[in-house]
């Protein structure tokens, strides 16, 4: 068992060291439990809230993980992780692929909404809010987030809700760097230009 | 891009990751738990799961047997039938049916190859056959 990882800080551009990362996977691939594990928690709720981004239910979101990992776990002991010094890119690619797929199956098996459903994402939304201390401002974000065309929502959650670095965000994309920074610069300008809007909308409301 | 921009897109980055953070904490605390729990198994069984028997493989290695059976079913009669204008090519000729029958079986494209020598042989078998140069080549 090679010495033990480092939790990351998933905030952008923070990764464990590629050389332990690298015995820690070469371990695991072995079949070291412990090796796993370390994997696992250093990256599982990271891919866990970049479906959640997307799906916004906790146990479809945990599902979803717990798929990815399955995956991973299984090509890592055969031999599939070809990517070395990749891993990140390799892991969050399954992740994006996965976590698209769900959210088409759900938008093709989308039902009338029930109102019982509706209160309950309202009483959800209600005490993620307060569990976050959060104002109103994180879920009009979100909403302006729902509005972004595809490319650059995956840009922003890989970023922000995956800890991606430009690099390896750039490298899982296969885009060149240049390209993925003005997507991500023009992605935060409609974000800003979504919440100003949805701001004087409220204020437009309230008077 | 002017100051004020820039502390804009601050300000919304900074949005943007407590919004991941708000993600992250939606997650049940058994999580990581939980994905070990799930994915363990993988791991474990990923190495020795390489090749996995099913009916299918079965099937075609039964087909396999068979075929060679008949093949070894050939070569003897064709051994009891006597002496034959040129017997090594006919029998060559009639293993390469077999191997090209088997490799179409496990479909990786070693029939073309085969399929090239089994050729080379039929024309070996031609008494009048002058084409070892060219065979030399495709070997």
């Amino acid at each position: 068992m090679p010495p033990a990882l480092e939790r990351s800080d998933p905030a952008p551009g923070v990764a464990p060291d590629d050389g332990r990362l690298a015995e820690v996977l070469a371990a695991a691939s072995r079949g070291d439990g412990d090796a796993w594990r370390e994997i696992v928690d250093l990256y599982a709720r990271r891919v866990f809230a970049l479906v959640h981004s997307r799906c916004r239910r906790p146990d479809l979101a945990e599902e979803v993980t717990q798929s990815v990992f399955v995956t991973v776990a299984a090509k890592l002991s055969r031999g599939g992780y070809t990517e070395r010094g990749r891993f990140e890119s390799w892991l969050f690619r399954v992740a994006m692929n996965r976590a698209r797929d769900e959210v088409r199956r759900l938008a093709r098996q989308a039902k009338p909404t029930d109102p019982s459903a509706v209160a309950a994402a309202v009483d959800r939304s209600r005490e993620n809010a307060e569990r976050t201390g959060d104002d109103g401002s994180l879920e009009a974000l979100r909403r302006a987030m729902s509005s972004l065309p595809q490319a650059d929502r995956e840009v922003i959650e890989l970023r922000h809700h995956g800890g991606l670095s430009f690099g390896q965000i750039a490298d899982l994309l296969g885009e060149p760097m240049g390209t993925l920074l003005a997507r991500h610069h023009r992605a935060l300008r409609k974000l800003r230009s979504m919440i100003e809007r949805d701001a004087h909308a409220d204020e437009e409301q309230t008077r | 891009m002017n100051a004020h921009d820039n502390n804009e897109f601050v300000r919304i980055e900074t949005a943007l990751d407590r919004l991941a953070e708000s993600d992250r904490a939606a997650a049940p605390a058994s999580l990581e738990s939980n994905v070990y729990r799930a994915s363990r198994s993988s791991l474990r069984s990923g190495g020795s799961a390489r090749v996995r028997f099913g009916w299918g493989l079965g099937v075609r290695l039964a087909a396999a047997a068979v075929l060679l059976a008949g093949t070894i079913g050939v070569i003897s009669t064709l051994n009891r039938a006597g002496p034959q204008p040129t017997p090594t090519a006919n029998v060559t000729a009639a293993a390469f049916e077999t191997w090209l029958a088997l490799d179409d079986l496990f479909d990786d494209g070693f029939g073309t190859r085969l399929g090239v020598v089994s050729t080379d042989a039929d024309r070996l078998a031609q008494p009048d056959s002058d084409d070892w140069d060219d065979l030399e080549d495709s070997l």
